[in-house]
């Protein structure tokens, strides 16, 4: 990278996280003099309007790519329309060890005297909560499940190349038509469907607006800039930003800055999940690069240098603040916008060129937290293609991650989207699949699988609190068949996936109703043509998915009862059961037992993959089709980003042997330490899942960085990969870290900030998370030899 | 002390008193204790071996059949090597050559691939420290040679034992006289198996050797090399 980047970069890393309270009072003033004023998208619209007229524009030294969301580098706005922090809050923010945001004392101040008595009991959380039922309470402060909407609104959707192909101004003619085309005489939603015209209308205005601003301030300071090779970088920047996004981008930095107002307007409109994404960005910006290569406008390291200012840009942007549960499953400054590299074109074709091995390189180069990244690697992509990304991954940041390509298109194709959507398709987030540009596929919580069990172990009563929470399926002690407590597991499972599921019904409806995203409706088909909004249905499709946590974990507790309690009677249910209710403290030997001489999940053994096999299909057959309020459907899949850790620490001991508290396993991976026939037996165990059923699954694996020296070691990789993935299976990631550096970061953090590791579904800093995340990464299977 | 390995808690384990029952190795919760080895039939190892089809299918891959030395069972391995081959897995032993001609061609025949030892030129130096002169082994390679099968020659370099000038140009003359030329690979000499040894109870001393370095490794290539040969530097072609 150039110097320029280099600084660029340095001062985004060097930059710690903080509040910006701008957006929160800008908001406060503008619904205070206009509540009721307006239909609820209108006045969600001119409020955001209001924001773009009104917030500061900072363009800082040196950069090419402009725009932040809050009023500086790193400062993340709340959203105190969705949840209003309280004065506690933002204290814990300002102080907590991990995943901090300085908070200003004045703004502390601000923010009580003017924001909190506004928004308290009208945030969409505090008017939620009144709604939700008691058992969808007890059942979340259980640790049942979580929610995703309840600290932040839904979102979870990715760009496809519409934005690259047309301007706002376009757009604006599209709402024009649409709206002519209104039928009054016939369609009785037809006012409500003009109302969410205008307001896309509004915002298309909205975004130009705040990118004439960023003209105007690139022009101010070239006024006043002596250097003149930086005067004219100014001038060049008000240029592009006086045509974009109004119009469509004519070449390569046009492209870029295009993207990234698009992604600063969904972004600053909504706290949505997982930020927003540009999908597959080497398939929408390889015409422009060849373009200019071809006709000499563009060389290869300008280029280079430009997305590498992008990146930066991404690595400014930390997630909105999160707090208590959300915090805990999401534990992270990571906002998820996760890159795809590689994969299909619509028609089938082979997608990788070159912008594709220029995105590995700045990936390799920037090695930042954000943006995240992936390959989608289909089998019609060369190796050359994944050995180029395996020796990114080889240097141990954890990224790019891998998914199959293949996969993701059926999984698509599977719940009923065209074929040509699907291959446009890919995944974001984690690991989540979804059509780019047209779909709305909103993660709604995670669900705790094994708690399931611990509750039908103990006919329904949670044993942390000793509540009857759950249903009461039996005294487990006079089960006498395996059946029979899977059967309890099953009762349960439904119960509280119906629980969950009436909890989302609610919180899909008051976010339709109140939360409306005039601005991302404008960039997902086919809203403008529905004439309705993104989070009211108005996307081409309509997914929400509930995230299932921990199956490795109830495998193998599940595997225990079968074999010791069940099959050969070794062990009583009441000796068992007594034994987890203590710990297993005075028992280490039942223990070691339980954890040593038990077919465990990931070994390729059937004993234990049969019955991971019988919990997804049950846990798929609950979730599986449930409609939502959006007109879609819901599907599952299996990622905890680090859920697992918060579900485990609900948790006692579990039957496989796992003490209280420790965390679950992750993703599909196997409990850490289970697995002892090296990597081929944790994929073929891995790959007996139907993944084509989920809309994702994550698996991690750790090796050690000797195990992929040479080319040699790439090679077995590659194959490791395209046989796991020859078998349908959907994602996999490597950690190429050894234990030993783990420990000396640990030992001196401040030695070790910038390591990232992966963690389940995104990478992160070993230093910003949690004590039980690094013992839990240092403890996975380090894979010695295969 | 019962029949049988299995010890109370804390009593030292008497190797001699040992059946290999593995009962011991079931009573330990923690898996501390490890039997090496167990009693397979045929199609119970072609099975488990064919459960890494798909990535043998991916890398091109294959089943080796090492050791110890495979040969000592040339009956079982001749047996599996044929049902691998009906199953289309490509098989490769690796042997130090010391077996009746007619077992190893039998063998050799069976597999796709065999990857052959040469450890030292001189019938003495072999004997004093691999326990075996070197005659039948070179006979053995000899007669390979005169064969269709695939043969790899494998050359560990064990330094101050077969590194020697004079050993590496008496293995280039003799490789060179052979029927067909086989791929050399020269590979550097390990101390993986110190570990089994501490386990084995020191029954034989720690080598003490140390691995020869990449430079070492290409000198001697270099040297082979001059013989008309095909060398390689590590194992993989």
């Amino acid at each position: 990278m150039n110097d320029r980047v280099q600084r660029l970069r340095q001062q985004s890393l060097d930059t710690h996280p903080s509040v910006s309270i701008e957006r929160a009072v800008l908001l406060t003033d503008f619904y205070r003099e206009n509540i009721g004023r307006y239909p609820q998208p209108l006045l969600r619209a001119k409020a955001y309007h209001h924001l773009c007229a009104n917030k500061t524009v900072y363009i800082g030294d040196e950069e090419l790519i402009v725009g932040e969301r809050g009023h500086e580098p790193k400062a993340a706005p709340t959203y105190p329309e969705i949840i209003c922090h309280t004065v506690d809050d933002l204290r814990i923010l300002d102080s907590r060890a991990m995943t901090s945001y300085r908070v200003a004392a004045e703004d502390i101040e601000t923010y009580e005297r003017d924001v909190i008595p506004f928004w308290q009991g009208r945030s969409l959380r505090d008017q939620i909560f009144d709604l939700l039922p008691e058992e969808w309470r007890q059942a979340f402060s259980a640790g049942i499940f979580t929610e995703f909407m309840e600290q932040r609104a839904p979102g979870h959707t990715v760009g496809d190349g519409k934005i690259f192909a047309k301007g706002m101004l376009n757009f604006k003619a599209e709402i024009a038509v649409a709206i002519e085309d209104l039928d009054f005489e016939s369609d009785p939603e037809a006012n409500a469907r003009r109302d969410q015209l205008e307001a896309m209308d509004i915002v298309a205005d909205a975004a130009i607006l705040l990118a004439n601003r960023h003209a105007e301030k690139a022009q101010e300071i070239a006024a006043s800039e002596t250097d003149p090779k930086r005067r004219s970088e100014l001038e060049r920047i008000a240029e592009v930003c006086r045509y974009v996004p109004a119009n469509a981008p004519r070449d390569f930095w046009e492209a870029l800055q295009t993207y990234w107002f698009v992604h600063l307007g969904v972004i600053t409109e909504l706290n949505g999940w997982d930020a927003y994404n540009p999908g597959h960005l080497d398939h929408h910006l390889d015409p422009f690069f060849e373009r200019g290569i071809a006709d000499g406008s563009l060389d290869r390291e300008t280029a280079k240098e430009l997305l590498e200012c992008l990146w930066v840009k991404f690595n400014n942007h930390p997630a909105p603040p999160k707090v208590g549960v959300t915090a805990e499953e999401s534990g992270t400054y990571t906002d998820f916008a996760n890159i795809n590299i590689g994969g299909v074109r619509s028609d089938g074709s082979d997608a990788v060129n070159d912008v594709s091995y220029l995105l590995l390189e700045v990936i390799d180069e920037m090695h930042l937290l954000q943006p995240s990244n992936n390959i989608q690697l289909s089998r019609k992509n060369p190796d050359r293609f994944l050995q180029a990304a395996l020796r990114v991954i080889r240097k141990g940041y954890g990224f790019p991650s891998i998914f199959n390509s293949d996969a993701v298109v059926e999984e698509l194709v599977r719940q009923g989207k065209t074929v040509e959507d699907a291959r446009e398709g890919g995944t974001s987030g984690c690991v989540e699949a979804g059509a780019f540009g047209k779909e709305a596929f909103i993660l709604t919580g995670y669900f705790n699988l094994p708690k399931m069990l611990e509750l039908a172990l103990h006919n329904g009563v949670d044993p942390r609190t000793g509540e009857q929470i759950g249903l009461r399926t039996g005294d487990p002690a006079e089960f006498s068949s395996f059946d029979e407590i899977f059967g309890a597991w099953r009762t349960q499972v439904r119960h509280f996936v119906d629980i969950k599921y009436k909890g989302n019904l609610i919180f899909e409806r008051m976010f339709a109703d109140w939360a409306q995203a005039p601005f991302l409706s404008i960039v997902t088909d086919d809203c403008i043509s529905k004439g309705r909004d993104y989070n009211a249905g108005g996307a081409r499709y309509n997914t929400s998915y509930i995230q299932g946590v921990g199956i490795g974990s109830l495998t193998d507790s599940l595997s225990v009862l079968k074999h010791h309690v069940f099959d050969d009677g070794s062990l009583t249910m009441s000796e068992l059961i007594e034994a987890m209710d203590n710990d297993f403290g005075g028992n280490e030997a039942l223990r070691q037992r339980l954890l040593n001489k038990t077919p465990r999940y990931g070994n390729d053994d059937d004993r234990a993959d049969n019955i991971m096999v019988r919990c997804f299909e049950t846990y798929f057959e609950t979730v599986e089709g449930r409609p939502n309020f959006r007109g879609g459907e819901y599907h599952i899949n299996m990622l905890p980003t680090t859920c697992h850790v918060y579900f485990g620490a609900v948790m006692g001991a579990m039957p496989d042997g796992r003490g209280a508290g420790i965390p679950l396993s992750e993703g599909i991976s196997p409990v850490q330490g289970a697995d002892r026939q090296g990597p081929t037996a944790v994929f073929k165990s891995a790959a007996k899942m139907d993944h084509l059923k989920t809309g994702g699954t994550l698996l991690n694996m750790k090796f050690s960085p000797r195990l992929l020296e040479g080319s040699t070691g790439i090679d077995m990789l590659t194959s490791l990969v395209r046989g796991y993935f020859g078998m349908d299976s959907h994602h996999v990631q490597f950690n190429v870290v050894s234990a030993e550096t783990l420990r000396e970061a640990q030992a001196d953090p401040s030695n070790h900030r910038n390591l990232i590791v992966r963690v389940a579904g995104y990478s992160d800093y070993f230093c910003d998370i949690s004590r039980e995340l690094q013992e839990e990464i240092i403890e996975r299977t380090e894979h010695e030899g295969f | 002390m019962k029949e049988g390995g299995a010890v109370p808690a804390r009593q030292l384990w008497d190797r001699s008193a040992c059946t290999r029952c593995g009962s011991c190795v079931e009573a330990c919760p923690a898996d501390a204790r490890e039997l090496a080895g167990r009693d397979w039939s045929v199609n119970e190892l072609v099975d488990e071996l064919e459960r890494d089809r798909v990535f043998f299918d991916t890398s091109g891959g294959g089943v080796t059949f090492s050791g110890g030395e495979p040969l000592a069972q040339a009956g079982f391995l001749n047996h599996c090597l044929r049902e691998c081959g009906r199953r289309s897995l490509h098989t490769t032993v690796d042997t130090c050559g010391l077996a009746p001609r007619d077992t190893l061609l039998a063998i050799a025949r069976s597999a796709d691939l065999l990857l052959y030892d040469l450890k030292h030129m001189d019938p003495v130096r072999h004997l004093s420290k691999t326990g075996a002169d070197n005659r039948l082994i070179l006979d053995n390679l000899r007669a390979l040679s005169e064969s269709d099968s695939d043969v790899w020659i494998r050359l560990p370099l064990i330094p101050g034992f077969n590194d020697g000038e004079a050993n590496i140009e008496a293995t280039g003359v003799f490789l060179e006289g052979l029927r067909r030329r086989h791929r050399v690979f020269v590979l550097p000499y390990h101390g993986i198996a110190n570990g089994k040894r501490s386990r084995l109870e020191n029954s034989i001393a720690e080598s003490g050797v140390k691995t020869p370095g990449l430079g070492a490794l290409a000198e001697v290539a270099e040297r082979l090399s001059k013989h008309n040969l095909e060398v390689i530097v590590g194992g993989s072609p």
